[in-house]
């Protein structure tokens, strides 16, 4: 199939897409660079106001880029992540909320994520007074011998103390953990400290309303990848790991909370609505350098010569002078690995897959596609009228279901044009 | 066509590590063969393998143009040989082409086991020896004790030989001389019938094959039809050349020379090296004497990882053979594995050596089995039969007795290192059989022992042990009884053939316990648990389990950012389709190489 246009236009595009209705910001600075982070973030120290003030235009200018190329008319979610958002001087932090909060006025659900060092109650009043509703906090741990390995930049008591002040305003709070943290070597890990579960207990005591709980990833190029290698610190090994996540699950299922995604908790009805985006594969546009947009094409694809079904990604220049010059690399996304990619993100959550919606968008049954590794999983899978999901402990081996899906994908995918 | 008199065919022959490819490297920048700016390090040695490891493998000839004192130019040949004991084939091969060798001794080592056993080749080849003493740049070089050497431990004339340093090209040009006039001059032919001996080749997808060869009488010339005389197939020559790194064109080679021709041989099995190429229409009387037959001591089998790879395996080890006429090899197949190849080698170093060049320059993704020596069972009915395949091995039964192929080992070591080694020998089943001072510093020690013992980690032991400092050569010298088992391993209550491997019963369970560790740490955990067993007969001796396995999951998605994610899990199918299946069991590759890899190299991690 030809494409209809040649993408050029704004309005061809538009009409060709899933209108975006949400919106994630990347704020690329921090306090300091965390041991485990490979992500895209500069230590605020190093920055003059003057270039960070020039930044914050710059993802506010392409962010109404954004809006009218693919003619969006509000937004349901908001996300403004980092890095750490908080650590923009507090002028600039109001100039970024209040330049979102002129192009996306009152969405559904507005999140600004935290740190505990520089979450204060002129952040938390910025906050409340644009209209955000949601404050995503990094503890990552209550443990101070944990938080000096991750290299983080608060203690565990301004994590507390920040988490208060957070719940204290009225909004809602959700809170980050890392789990399999690396500890030295022979010093008797697990042991000490207060453990995953005792943490967890901790943070719902102060009133949060929703718990991520991310396995550490040990990334190349990172101050702790590089302690690990040396020797000086020691992984936690799969069986540690399993149990560690099964005593904060306890903790959690107790208190009403569900997980609802691979490492997210929630009671029902607080899940969080823009990562459900994420993992239902709608339309989201990004601004800020790293960001990415995903477009969803819902006709004949207007993104080069890709075939449809397909979608558009968009990652924004990881540049910050250069930033407003553009830069951003766009990438259309095959039909083949966009439906490899809705069974991705999808079965990371315990809604699954939408079946009617699959079979809309790629016109086969998601079943036609996947049907040797549903059967194989089987003991793992939860199928009703309309969803295909996995139970906690498929969840805990994605990742194998999913190297299954994409093996079977590769011979049953219908080559380009026979479709 | 240049004059026979001035030619010159001469090899260098030493110790592995005595420095024959640097000085290969000298000649090479000496004569000027290639610009200054391609020149690198091992010119001669152009597989990965060979760099990577800073060995010869393969014998590599060079044509080296130089003008001598006398004003004329003369050709030198040289060929560069391997030093290890496993490729003393390649150096037979080399010296056969050759009138003269340049044997080369470490100034700061002296004398070792691969001198002394190259020199007797070289000798009984009546080649011209000059004795030539290298490194004399280092500090620890000892040139004078390097003499007494020479004349003592190899009965040479010591007053010939040139000192010389590889590193820095001290005394390349006397030794150019040296060549021209102490070697001779390739022999008349009595005949001007064509008679050549094929002692390399290798494939060129373009050309066919590229026959290596030294003409021994008469002449030969592109648009010449020539015969092979092991099968009387007959091809057009195309070209003929000479070897200066790079194929250099010629109008003919004539007797004496050593050069290459190609006659757009496409069927790769009908040039094998050994065999004499004659005239088609003028054929010689009788071909040369061939190598001598090379026989393999150690088996295993090789499999393709994907069995529907096997017929590309196939053309990949016939390519591999013609570069490696030592490599022996015959269809088998296996029930977990599919179609391979049993194949002999002549040493451990040697399956390695083909087991990497499979992977590399041909590009395919292997499994070997456990290797094995070959065994002789004398049965009750009376017979005797060899075996080196445990898929061979029958019905215990059935069997009388057992014999195993025993080994002189012959180690040259400084004083210091003695203890250590004997300890060593005699966890192997070895027994002392002579101990000899060379002199103050170094001894020799001899002992017998079987030739499965050394196959595992032997080497690397016996170099650990003594700060590398110790050689190492050895001899078969016959088969001795033994007790012997057949060990099997389950993996999920499945027997693996390619598991299976023969034993010295008194260490079966030893080896058993070891097998099942490594197993277990090699092969991933599953969604069930996965029980790993060895056996002998019905009787399980050891075992470990492999825990269910409980968590894989990337438990972090950034802002959105999929592609990352998705590229993850690519790399992660890739992976998976690296494995192998058996039953409902994905191994690995590493499991493979546990089990290849055996006993204490790993303890030490």
């Amino acid at each position: 199939m030809e494409a209809l246009a040649d993408g050029s236009g704004g309005s061809a595009e538009a009409q060709a897409c899933l209108v975006p209705r949400s919106l994630y910001i990347h704020v690329p600075v921090c306090a300091s660079k965390c041991a485990y982070c490979d992500f895209f973030s500069l230590p605020a120290a190093s920055w003059s106001e003057s270039r960070m003030a020039g930044l914050v235009d710059a993802t506010i200018s392409r962010l109404a880029g954004l809006i009218s190329r693919f003619g969006c008319d509000g937004f349901d979610t908001v996300y403004i992540g980092g890095g750490t958002p908080t650590a923009l001087p507090a002028a600039l932090f109001d100039r970024l909320l209040s330049g979102v909060a002129a192009l996306a006025a009152s969405p559904g659900e507005w999140t600004v994520e935290a740190n505990p060092e520089s979450l204060d109650e002129g952040a938390i009043a910025t906050m409340l007074a644009r209209g955000v509703s949601r404050v995503s906090l990094g503890v990552q741990s209550l443990d101070p011998a944990r938080l000096a390995i991750l290299g983080r930049p608060h203690s565990a008591e301004s994590a507390t103390r920040a988490l208060a002040l957070a719940a204290g305003s009225g909004m809602r709070v959700s809170a980050d953990l890392i789990a399999g943290i690396p500890w030295p070597r022979g010093a008797g890990g697990a042991a000490e400290g207060p453990s995953l579960a005792e943490q967890v207990s901790l943070l719902l005591d102060l009133g949060i309303a929703h718990l991520s709980v991310y396995d550490l990833v040990l990334e190349d190029d990172t101050a702790l990848a590089r302690a690990v290698e040396a020797g000086e610190l020691e992984v936690p090994q799969e069986d540690d790991l399993a149990e560690e996540r099964d005593g904060a699950e306890a903790v959690l299922s107790a208190r009403g909370f569900r997980r609802y995604e691979v490492s997210n908790y929630a009671p029902a009805g607080l899940e969080c609505a823009h990562n459900l985006v994420y993992w239902k594969m709608g339309s989201y546009i990004g601004s800020g350098p790293g960001a990415v947009s995903t477009l969803q094409a819902t006709g004949p694809s207007p993104w080069g010569r890709a075939a449809w079904p397909s979608s558009l990604r968009i990652e924004e220049a990881q540049e910050i002078d250069g930033y407003a010059k553009g830069g951003a690399v766009e990438s259309p996304i095959g039909t083949k690995e966009s439906a490899y990619e809705t069974i991705m993100m999808s079965f990371r959550t315990v809604f699954g897959l939408d079946k009617t919606a699959f079979r809309r968008r790629f016109g086969i049954e998601a079943r036609s596609l996947i049907g040797r590794t549903l059967e194989a999983w089987a003991g793992q899978l939860i199928e009703t009228r309309d969803s295909l999901s996995l139970d906690p402990g498929g969840l805990d081996l994605l990742n194998r279901f999913l190297v299954d899906c994409l093996i079977e994908l590769d011979g049953t995918f219908p080559a380009p044009g026979q479709s | 066509m240049r004059d026979p008199s001035l030619i010159r065919n001469f090899c260098i022959i030493a110790h592995i590590d005595h420095g024959k490819s640097t000085l290969a490297d000298r000649f090479i920048e000496k004569a000027r063969v290639v610009d200054a700016r391609k020149m690198q390090d091992q010119m001669l040695d152009n597989m990965d393998i060979e760099r990577e490891r800073g060995i010869t493998i393969k014998s590599q000839a060079v044509a080296l143009e130089y003008q001598a004192k006398d004003g004329k130019t003369y050709t030198l040949n040289l060929v560069d040989t391997p030093g290890h004991v496993d490729f003393s084939y390649e150096v037979s091969r080399a010296i056969s082409s050759c009138e003269g060798a340049l044997l080369l001794v470490d100034a700061t080592q002296g004398v070792e086991a691969q001198t002394l056993s190259n020199m007797y080749m070289a000798l009984e080849h009546n080649l011209e020896i000059i004795p030539v003493i290298n490194k004399i740049d280092m500090p620890a070089a000892d040139p004078d004790e390097i003499r007494r050497q020479i004349k003592h431990d190899l009965g040479l004339d010591p007053d010939g030989a040139l000192l010389v340093s590889g590193r820095f090209g001290t005394g390349v040009d006397e030794l150019f001389e040296a060549i021209v006039q102490r070697i001779p001059a390739p022999r008349e032919s009595s005949s001007d019938l064509l008679q050549a001996l094929i002692f390399d080749s290798h494939y060129d997808p373009y050309r066919g094959v590229i026959v290596h060869i030294r003409v021994f009488g008469g002449s030969i010339v592109p648009g010449q039809r020539i015969r092979l005389m092991n099968n009387d197939s007959e091809y057009d020559v195309e070209e003929t050349g000479q070897f200066r790194i790079s194929l250099f064109k010629t109008d003919g080679l004539p007797a004496g020379s050593v050069g290459y021709f190609i006659a757009n041989i496409k069927t790769v099995s009908d040039v094998r090296v050994g065999d004499t190429v004659t005239d088609a229409a003028r054929p010689c009387a009788a071909p040369l004497p061939g190598f001598r037959e090379v026989k393999p001591v150690v088996f295993s089998s090789i499999y393709p990882m994907d069995a529907a790879d096997y017929n590309e395996l196939k053309i990949g080890i016939e390519k591999l053979k013609l570069n490696d006429a030592s490599l022996i090899y015959e269809k088998d197949n296996s029930l977990a594995l599919g179609f391979g190849f049993r194949c002999g080698f002549l040493g451990l170093l040697h399956l390695e050596v083909v087991q990497e060049r499979l992977e590399r320059e041909y590009d395919q993704a292997i499994i070997l089995t456990a290797p094995s020596v070959r065994y002789k069972l004398k049965l009750m009915s009376g017979e005797t039969v060899f075996i080196d395949n445990p898929a061979d091995y029958p019905d215990p039964t059935r069997i009388d007795s057992a014999e195993e192929p025993y080994i002189k080992a012959q180690i040259i070591t400084p004083l210091a290192y003695i203890g250590n080694l004997i300890t060593l020998c005699m966890d192997k089943r070895g027994n002392q059989s002579s101990f000899t001072h060379l002199d103050e510093k170094r001894v020799e020690l001899c002992f017998e022992m079987p030739l499965a013992e050394i196959l595992f980690d032997f080497y690397d032991k016996l170099k650990s042990t003594s700060r590398g400092y110790a050689s190492f050569d050895y001899d078969i010298i016959g088969y001795r009884p033994t007790k012997l088992a057949k060990l099997d391993v389950l993996i999920n209550a499945r027997p693996v053939d390619a598991f299976s491997q023969l034993v010295y019963e008194p260490t079966a369970y030893d080896r058993a316990k070891k097998v099942c560790e490594r197993l277990s740490r090699a092969i991933p955990r599953h969604q069930f648990k996965v029980p790993i067993q060895a056996a002998i007969g019905s009787k399980v001796i050891a075992r470990e389990t492999i825990n269910s396995l409980r968590k894989d999951v990337l438990a972090k998605c950034y802002g959105g950012d999929i592609s990352r994610k998705r590229k993850l899990l690519e790399k992660q199918k890739e992976g998976k389709k690296r494995m192998k299946t058996v039953g409902d069991v994905e191994l690995p590759q590493e499991a493979f190489l546990a089990v290849l890899r055996t006993n204490e190299d790993e303890e030490r991690k």
